[in-house]
C-alpha cells in the first residue's frame, strides 16, 4: 500500500464518512441518555413517583377477584412490568358509564359518543388523572413521548342501549407507538379467549400478552433488516459497475466531419395532417380516508392514546 | 536522429543537436542501418526499432511512391507528456493494480504512426416521419384527449471531410474510433523526418477496403443531425430514410498514437494515447481485492447511516 493508493481511498470515501459521523452526532444526541435496557440490565427501573395509587395496578370494582386472586394479579403485573418498562393497569366495572361519558363529553365540548366508547373515554382519563406511566405522568402535549403502558377496562354492565358488555385496551406512550390496531385485537381476543374459564385467568393471559408484545422488541439491538438489505444493494452496484473496466468516452459528434456551413436542409417542414379527440368518462375520485394505526385518538385533556375496543 | 514532438524538429541523441545530418540507409535494407542486425519487419511496417541495437529506422520503399502518405500529422506529446496523460487519466480509475505506469512497465509505451484514410462524402439524406402531438383536458366528468398528426419532411445535405478510418488490421478499429478527433489543422505534408523514433506502418490494404467503415460514421452524423432538428412531438414514427453517399475524395494520412502494453495476471492490456490531444482509451485491470475493499468499505457506511437514520426516525422503515 503506497501512500498514493491510501489517499485515493480516503478521497473515495471521505463525504460518506462525513455524512456518517453528522449523523451519529445527531443519534448519540437524540437517543435517551439512560439506556432504558440492555444485556447488562435486565430490569427497568420505573421513573414515576407521582402515580395517585402507588403500586397498585388492579381496580377490581367489579369485585370480580379474591384478595388472594388480586394480589397474585398485583405481583405478576409488577415484575411483567420492570421486564417491559410499561406500566399495566386492569379496571373492572359493573356500572353504567353513560353519564360518565355524557358528563365526559360535555366537559370537553365533544360530541356523544357511541356506547363502544364509554370505556375509551374511562381508560383515557383513569390514565390521566391517576398519573400512571412508566417512565413519568403522561404530559398533555399530544405526543407519545410519556406515559408508558398500557391499561385495560373492562365493564361488566351491560349498557342497556345495546345489552352488550364493553371492554377497552388503551396504550399511552411507548406502549402506543409500539402497539398496531391489530396487535391490540389480538390481545383483547387473548383476554376474551380464556375469560370463560375462570376471570383472573382470562386477566394474567392479557398481560402474559402485552409482556409479549412489548418485550420482543424493546432491546433494539437487532440490526435492522432493512438497512443491511440497502447496503448489500449499495455494495452490489458498486461491485458491478467498477468490475467492468471502462474504455474511453467518445468525443466525436454529428458535426465533427462536417465542413463549416457543410449541411443544410434542402426540405424542412412539419405539416399539419389530421386532428382527433377522444374523451373519457373519469369522474372525480371523492378521496376521503382516514388514517391513524392503533387507534389512535386525543383525550379531551390533549393526551394521546391508542387503543381499541372488544364487546361480549 | 529522432524527431522531437517537444522541439517538433529532429533531433540527435547523442550529439544534443538538432541540424546534424545521418546519413539514411538505402531503400532496400531489411537491416539495421547501425550495427547490421536483421530486422524482423512484417508486410505491413514502415518504421521500426532494431532489437539489437535500439535504434529506429525507416523503410523507406513503405513511405514512398504509392505508399507516400499526403499528409501526417505529428507527434505533439512527448513520451514523458503520455505518462502524464495516462496517469491524470488513471486517477479516475481507482481500481487499477498499483504495478499499473510503474517505471519499469513503461518501457513498453512506443509511439507509432498510424496509417489513416479519410473519406471526403458528399450525403444528400431524404427523411420523413409520423409525427404526433397531444393535449389533455377535462371538462365535467370526462377526460379528453386531442391528438394532432403531422408529417415531417427532411431533406438534407451534408458536405462531409475527412472522416478517418484506420487502415490498420493491427489497430482495433473501436479504441482508433474513441481516438478521435484528431485536429487536422496540425496537418503537415508528409516528411519521412517525422517518423524518427516512432514505429509505423503503411496502409494495410487498399481505401476501398476501409470505406465502409467512414461511411458508417457518415450516416449515423446524418441521422443525429435530422434527428435533432425533429422536436416538440409526443412521438415520432419513421416512415422512410435513405442517406446517399458520394465519396468524391480520399486522402492517405499518418496519425500519432502512443500505445501502451501492460502485462497483468496473465492477460495483456493495450492503452493507446492520442499523440496529439492525448486522449486515453483502453480498458484498465481491475483489482478484485481493490474493488471489495471499497465496496464494503461503501457498504458498511451505507449501513451504518441507514441503520441510525431508521432508528432515529423509528416505524418509517421497520
Amino acid at each position: 500500500m503506497n501512500k498514493r493508493v491510501i489517499t485515493q481511498f480516503i478521497k473515495s470515501n471521505i463525504v460518506l464518512a462525513v455524512i456518517v459521523l453528522i449523523v451519529f452526532g445527531y443519534y448519540m444526541y437524540k437517543k435517551p441518555s439512560i439506556p432504558r435496557k440492555t444485556d447488562e440490565v435486565l430490569s427497568y427501573v420505573s421513573g414515576n413517583t407521582e402515580r395517585v395509587y402507588g403500586d397498585k395496578r388492579v381496580f377490581d370494582y367489579a369485585d370480580e377477584l379474591t384478595d388472594k386472586e388480586e394480589a397474585d394479579l398485583e405481583s405478576y403485573i409488577h415484575e411483567v412490568e420492570q421486564e417491559i418498562g410499561n406500566d399495566i393497569v386492569i379496571v373492572t366495572l359493573n356500572e353504567s358509564l353513560k353519564e360518565y361519558a355524557e358528563d365526559y363529553c360535555k366537559r370537553y365540548n365533544m360530541e356523544m359518543v357511541s356506547p363502544d366508547k364509554y370505556v375509551m373515554l374511562y381508560a383515557d382519563e383513569f390514565w390521566e388523572v391517576n398519573k400512571f406511566g412508566f417512565d413519568q405522568p403522561q404530559i398533555l402535549d399530544g405526543t407519545q413521548e410519556t406515559g408508558d403502558g398500557v391499561i385495560l377496562v373492562d365493564n361488566l354492565f351491560r349498557e342497556p342501549e345495546t345489552g352488550r358488555i364493553y371492554t377497552w385496551m388503551g396504550t399511552t406512550g411507548e406502549a402506543e407507538k409500539r402497539y398496531s390496531s391489530d396487535e391490540i385485537d389480538h390481545a383483547l381476543d387473548v383476554f376474551y379467549d380464556n375469560l370463560d374459564e375462570d376471570y383472573k385467568h382470562g386477566l394474567m393471559t392479557f398481560v402474559t400478552q402485552v409482556r409479549f408484545d412489548l418485550d420482543t422488541e424493546i432491546v433494539d439491538l437487532a440490526f435492522k433488516p432493512f438497512a443491511i438489505i440497502v447496503a448489500g444493494f449499495v455494495l452490489l452496484i458498486f461491485v458491478l459497475t467498477h468490475l467492468k473496466s471502462k474504455s474511453g468516452k467518445v468525443t466525436t459528434n454529428a458535426n465533427t466531419y462536417v465542413s463549416p456551413g457543410g449541411a443544410n436542409f434542402v426540405v424542412h417542414e412539419d405539416r399539419f395532417l389530421r386532428k382527433s379527440v377522444s374523451k373519457v368518462y373519469d369522474p372525480p375520485s371523492s378521496s376521503s380516508s382516514s388514517g391513524g394505526g392503533g387507534g389512535h385518538h386525543t383525550s379531551g385533556g390533549g393526551g394521546s392514546h391508542g387503543g381499541g375496543g372488544h364487546s361480549r | 536522429m529522432v524527431f522531437s514532438p517537444k522541439m517538433q524538429k529532429m533531433y540527435c541523441p547523442y550529439c544534443d543537436g538538432t541540424d546534424c545530418e545521418e546519413k539514411r540507409g538505402d531503400a532496400s535494407v531489411t537491416v539495421c542501418y547501425s550495427c547490421g542486425g536483421e530486422i524482423n519487419a512484417d508486410e505491413v511496417t514502415s518504421a521500426t526499432k532494431c532489437p539489437y541495437c535500439g535504434n529506429y529506422l525507416i523503410l523507406d520503399p513503405r513511405v514512398e511512391g504509392e505508399y507516400e502518405p499526403k499528409e501526417i500529422l505529428p507527434f505533439k506529446l512527448s513520451k514523458e507528456e503520455a505518462v502524464t496523460a495516462m496517469e491524470n487519466e488513471f486517477k479516475k480509475r481507482i481500481f487499477t493494480p498499483n504495478s499499473f505506469l510503474s517505471e519499469k512497465t513503461l518501457e513498453n509505451l512506443e509511439g507509432m504512426y498510424v496509417p489513416f484514410f479519410l473519406y471526403d462524402f458528399k450525403s444528400d439524406a431524404d427523411y420523413t416521419a409520423e409525427g404526433t402531438k397531444t393535449r389533455h383536458w377535462r371538462s365535467g366528468n370526462y377526460r379528453y384527449t386531442e391528438t394532432s398528426y403531422y408529417e415531417i419532411i427532411r431533406k438534407l445535405d451534408v458536405d462531409f471531410k475527412k472522416i478517418p478510418a484506420d487502415a490498420s488490421v493491427k489497430a482495433p478499429d473501436s479504441v482508433m474510433d474513441l481516438m478521435e478527433p484528431y485536429d487536422y489543422n496540425a496537418n503537415v505534408s508528409f516528411d519521412p523526418k517525422y517518423m524518427s523514433g516512432f514505429n509505423g506502418e503503411v496502409y494495410n490494404a487498399p481505401a476501398g477496403e476501409f470505406i465502409e467503415r467512414a461511411k458508417q460514421k457518415a450516416i449515423k452524423s446524418v441521422n443525429t443531425l435530422i434527428n435533432d432538428s425533429v422536436s416538440g412531438y409526443n412521438t415520432v414514427t419513421k416512415v422512410s430514410s435513405n442517406v446517399s453517399l458520394d465519396n468524391d475524395n480520399t486522402e492517405y494520412a499518418l496519425f500519432p498514437v502512443w500505445v501502451y502494453k501492460y502485462s497483468w495476471a496473465g492477460k495483456e492490456y493495450v492503452f493507446h494515447v492520442n499523440g496529439q490531444t492525448g486522449k486515453v482509451v483502453g480498458t484498465t485491470p481491475v483489482s478484485l481485492l481493490k474493488v471489495i475493499i471499497y465496496g464494503i468499505t461503501k457498504a458498511g457506511l451505507t449501513w451504518a447511516l441507514v441503520e441510525m437514520i431508521s432508528r432515529l426516525f423509528g416505524g418509517l422503515v421497520s
